[in-house]
């Protein structure tokens, strides 16, 4: 995890209790940030953000982890919005992510998810989130979470499995 | 080894190769702590919600109780449309770069993110676009992503971001009958009325919940829907009670690419 410097910046509300959250989850959001983007760089930012978030919410979020999660997943939500607009780029993101790494035909296919298919997919075989939490973090209802998990991984083997 | 093992083999092993900077802390206290970024969710929501919005409302008379009363009201009540107003700032990528270069010199204030409304305009819709505002009485330069402040005006009212739990919620109100002369103008919609909304659905497989009330704090009955295909959504909504105007509607989808825009809303008491 990068070096944490709380002895600098303490926040004022819940001080010890969110540098805790940052130790604690800092990288892990990251990771999962990394895979809703494919980008490095974009899921720092957007988890950055995410903490600011819980920073400015810290009364109100009485569940920090959860709340974290969820500003994580649907700032990922938005910043696929924002590159809908050039798809070659959101490709190319992928590409130049994925260089150096041995050709990885599911993480290609994943990146080709609908973003919520592919949060669905992050948030339960990777975070391994029951059904309820990823509809939660999601914003919507379980049945429909079954239905965006099997379909994504239908769409999943569609191209891996072809 | 199951098609869901290789799976999270291949997220684990991307994962595992992620890089955070090391003064990751200070940066989000220095943010936390500084300026807060005005527009930027806003702006992404109102953009993805009223890419292409076009109202039609009709009115029909009331009866005598106050309550339960429809004032018919504008050239227009009757069933007529009132107005068909699709939403786009600029007409192709070209103007839309030499916006963002007058945004960039400090020419023009930023009205709605660029890039969102045009993906949508150009990938979806090939409409013609009349104007895009801001309520200027309302805007706070230092909002911050999660605030009510920033609103978007159409004909026949405004597209605005709701209250949110800061969460980056990305839900939109439409403000029907309000802010602008040109609607008829109706103090009540009276007990039983149907309120018929139709939506454009860029996503498929999404839910759309469809809320009506009287203020964003008071809902008189929310429903619903699921979309399951592209086709345009619609939904009726039956009103048990009078709802005095501005009647607020609020649309949000949870579809991660797509958006909900209003197409059409009728209200008909008849």
């Amino acid at each position: 995890m990068g070096g944490v410097t709380a002895e600098r910046h303490q926040p004022e509300s819940g001080t010890d209790a969110f540098v805790d959250l940052y130790r604690e989850r800092y990288e892990p959001m990251v990771r999962l940030a990394y895979l809703m983007t494919g980008s490095n760089e974009a899921a720092e930012e957007l988890v950055q953000e995410a903490f600011v978030k819980v920073h400015r919410n810290w009364d109100r979020a009485h569940t920090p982890v959860a709340y974290l999660r969820t500003a994580v997943v649907n700032l990922c939500r938005s910043w696929h919005r924002r590159r809908f607009l050039d798809r070659d780029r959101r490709a190319r993101i992928g590409r130049q992510e994925a260089q150096g790494l041995e050709a990885d035909e599911m993480w290609d296919a994943l990146a080709e998810l609908r973003p919520r298919q592919r949060a669905a997919l992050v948030l339960k075989f990777y975070e391994g989130l029951p059904e309820a939490e990823i509809a939660e973090a999601l914003g919507v209802r379980p049945g429909t979470v079954k239905s965006l998990v099997h379909r994504g991984l239908e769409q999943l083997r569609n191209v891996v499995e072809r | 080894m199951s098609f869901e093992d290789r799976l999270r083999e291949s997220m684990q092993t991307h994962a595992e190769r992620v890089e955070t900077s090391p003064d990751a802390y200070d940066r989000i206290l220095e943010r936390a702590d500084g300026p807060r970024r005005p527009w930027l969710a806003p702006a992404l929501a109102i953009a993805s919600a009223a890419a292409v919005v076009a109202l039609a409302l009709a009115f029909v008379g009331g009866d005598d109780d106050p309550a339960d009363e429809v004032v018919a009201g504008g050239p227009n009540s009757g069933g007529a449309p009132v107005a068909s107003m699709p939403m786009w700032p600029v007409a192709d990528f070209e103007a839309l770069d030499a916006m963002q270069r007058r945004v960039d010199a400090g020419e023009e204030r930023w009205l709605v993110d660029p890039e969102q409304v045009a993906s949508r305009y150009l990938a979806e819709h090939d409409v013609d676009v009349d104007k895009v505002r801001m309520r200027p009485d309302e805007i706070d330069p230092e909002s911050s992503a999660h605030t009510e402040a920033v609103a978007v005006g159409y004909l026949g009212g405004w597209v605005e971001l709701a209250r949110t739990d800061g969460a980056g919620d990305d839900a939109v109100w439409f403000v029907v009958g309000a802010h602008d002369s040109r609607l008829p103008v109706v103090d009540v919609v009276r007990t039983g009325a149907q309120v018929e909304v139709v939506f454009p659905i860029v996503s498929e497989d999404v839910d759309v919940v469809i809320r009506v009330g009287r203020s964003d704090r008071e809902w008189l009955t929310e429903k619903t829907v699921e979309v399951r295909k592209r086709d345009p959504g619609r939904v009726v909504v039956d009103l048990d009670r009078g709802v005095p105007t501005p009647l607020i509607l609020h649309l949000r989808t949870d579809a991660g690419d797509g958006f909900v825009g209003l197409t059409e809303m009728w209200v008909d008491d008849t």
